[in-house]
């Protein structure tokens, strides 16, 4: 490169122009130009929530519980992974409990950068799906969960029982009240349960 | 968990054996690892997660005869036998200093000026322009493709296992939001135009780290694959769109546009709206590589540095010109000039896109900071004309005072000093 020709430039001077004119005729300033090194840049990404609705009713005791807690732990690092390096999507986790009653664990979606998994330990009672569903039906609307600034995708839902719904012939009330929820209608639904004859029309 | 055994060897087809010495990344398609081949180390991209067609194996050992179409390329230079149904090709290590262009937009990267970005731009630019130009395409470009050096812009292009020669696809479709509407929507697979499109979103976000689709109208939907399609497919909406304001910028959500859209220069804003509006959907008005390298000169030439800080001078309206800023204007830019600007080969030679050999410099008087002048660091002699005054001549190493009135011819290319 020319860098010494430009320190050798530095010897010249200019003397024998007229230095009275330095021929600068300003009006008005520019809009300062923010330096790179300071400019703030805050990339908003649209929020991916994925969510975890997980049945801690009495049978869940023991292996099934720790099943479902490992299985936790081993995909957050994945999600983790998967969100650093990419620009388009803030992955957050919401996680709700549910048994007798349903309640969430996360107020709101938490980055799931940040969040940090505690272990259930404690089950008990029944397998009330209609008050899950109806939970879930709050919190998947634009002014709560799915609330972002920059848009979103469609939610991940992710079902984890073991057993038969204990309010059977009246979750399927809050259930078509849910599929009335376009959040619902857009996400993407995993089922996982033990056994086999419940939970039918909960997931594609 | 790595699939290949470190110390273990894999031949090469070229008849040639290399060694693993290292895990380095995995990714979607399989793993990298470090090797070692005629006693230097390389990378080696293994295809573990997925299997190409026998059509994709032929074509990388194709474009290894080819060779890179320039530096930048991360080049396969060498491929593997198969194993079993795996193989992988060789190329260059990627040096520490090289940060994920992706870094660049999450802010985890930060270039060393507003200069740097414009040559990065440039080297990305010029980069497919040399790929084009030997009849090939890249047809995956998107956020993974690039690693700059943030200090000097310095590029290199990885992933070029896709490249092919006009007509060919090799299945690749692209990463969603840097493909053409065209390829969204199926009509196409990728080609030199969908490049083009895509080139463009890269070029975008370098700048306004956004993107250039979303906007307050795109964010009410949800992603599905359905709205994807339609919002950037069949009915793409550029933010600054200036004949439909529905999809502009949301404050709090795009920032980074808002604030940086006013601040670039004109022709800058300029070239972004032509490929975003005309050029989404008419590939005649994609903007091609010459196009942005003229744009990114042409934008380049109004940053100057003044009091040690870069500032963007709209050179159009020379009302808003700062203090000690002096324009000179030649036949085709208009350059914005102060105490140690560099003016570039492409800046006195109209046959030049030549943005890193130096071919002048200003300086500033040493008896007189207000008086400045301008170094000849070209191999030939300009010839200067003085307001009222005979025509001088200024050969290299000498200067040429930048008086208002002054008219510099530097061959093919004359300006004038304002």
């Amino acid at each position: 490169m020319a860098d010494n020709e430009i320190f050798d430039l530095d010897s010249f001077d200019f003397g024998e122009f007229d230095s009275l004119d330095t021929g600068v005729n300003v009006r008005r300033q520019p809009v300062q130009t923010p330096d790179v090194s300071n400019i703030v840049t805050s990339l908003k990404k649209r929020a991916m929530i994925v969510i975890f609705i997980i049945d801690i009713s009495g049978s869940m005791k023991g292996a099934r519980i720790g099943a479902v807690n490992d299985a936790i732990r081993n995909v957050l690092p994945e999600l983790k992974k998967r969100e650093k390096g990419n620009t388009s999507a803030e992955i957050k986790v919401a996680i709700m409990e549910f048994s007798n009653n349903a309640h969430w664990r996360t107020l709101m979606p938490e980055p799931v950068s940040t969040f940090r998994y505690v272990d259930i330990i404690d089950v008990y009672g029944g397998t009330n799906y209609g008050k899950a569903f109806e939970k879930l039906n709050e919190k998947l609307s634009a002014d709560q969960f799915m609330s972002s600034t920059a848009g979103a995708y469609t939610p991940l839902i992710v079902f984890m029982t073991d057993g038969k719904p204990s309010d059977m012939g009246l979750y399927r009330e809050t259930l078509d009240e849910l599929k009335q929820n376009k959040w619902f209608r857009y996400s993407t639904r995993v089922g996982q349960r033990r056994l086999q004859k419940s939970a039918d029309g909960i997931h594609r | 968990m790595p699939t290949l055994q470190n110390g273990s060897q894999l031949p090469l087809v070229d008849g040639r054996n290399i060694r693993i010495t290292g895990f380095i990344d995995e990714g979607g398609q399989g793993e990298v690892y470090r090797v070692e081949m005629d006693g230097e180390p390389y990378a080696l991209k293994w295809y573990s997660k997925i299997t190409p067609s026998e059509a994709f194996y032929k074509n990388i050992l194709h474009n290894i005869h080819m060779g890179a179409p320039a530096d930048y390329f991360l080049w396969p230079l060498a491929l593997t036998d198969k194993v079993g149904e795996r193989f992988g090709y060789i190329m260059k290590l990627r040096p520490a200093n090289y940060r994920k262009y992706s870094e660049f937009l999450t802010g985890e990267a930060r270039f060393a000026s507003w200069d740097t970005l414009f040559v990065a731009a440039l080297n990305i630019t010029d980069g497919f322009m040399k790929l084009h130009s030997l009849g090939y395409s890249y047809q995956d470009l998107n956020e993974g493709s690039f690693f700059i050096d943030p200090e000097n812009g310095d590029l290199l292009i990885c992933d070029n296992d896709n490249v092919a020669p006009f007509g060919v696809n090799l299945g690749v479709k692209g990463m969603p939001k840097y493909m053409a509407p065209e390829v969204v929507t199926d009509r196409t697979r990728p080609n030199t135009h969908s490049d083009r499109y895509s080139l463009a979103v890269i070029l975008f976000r370098l700048f306004y780290i956004d993107h250039p689709l979303e906007g307050r109208y795109t964010v009410q939907f949800p992603l599905t694959d359905a709205n994807g399609a339609r919002l950037f497919g069949e009915e793409p909406l550029f933010v600054y769109d200036p004949k439909d304001k529905s999809n502009r910028p949301l404050p709090g959500a795009h920032e980074n546009v808002i604030r940086r859209w006013p601040m670039f220069p004109p022709d800058l804003t300029a070239a972004f709206t032509k490929a975003f509006t005309d050029g989404l959907k008419n590939i005649d008005s994609r903007i091609t590589e010459l196009q942005w390298l003229d744009v990114l000169i042409r934008a380049r030439g109004m940053l100057v540095r003044l009091d040690g800080r870069e500032q963007f001078v709209n050179g159009y309206q020379p009302e808003t010109v700062p203090d000690g800023c002096r324009l000179l204007r030649t036949d085709e830019q208009i350059i914005a000039v102060a105490p140690d600007t560099v003016l570039y080969q492409c800046q006195t030679d109209c046959t030049s896109t030549d943005y890193h050999t130096p071919s002048g410099c200003v300086r500033a008087s040493v008896s007189d900071p207000n008086v400045y002048g301008l170094g000849n660091l070209s191999d030939h002699t300009w010839i200067v004309t003085l307001p009222g005054k005979d025509p001088v001549r200024v050969p290299p190493k000498k200067f040429a005072p930048l008086l208002p009135g002054t008219i510099i011819s530097f061959g093919n290319v004359t300006g004038k000093v304002f």
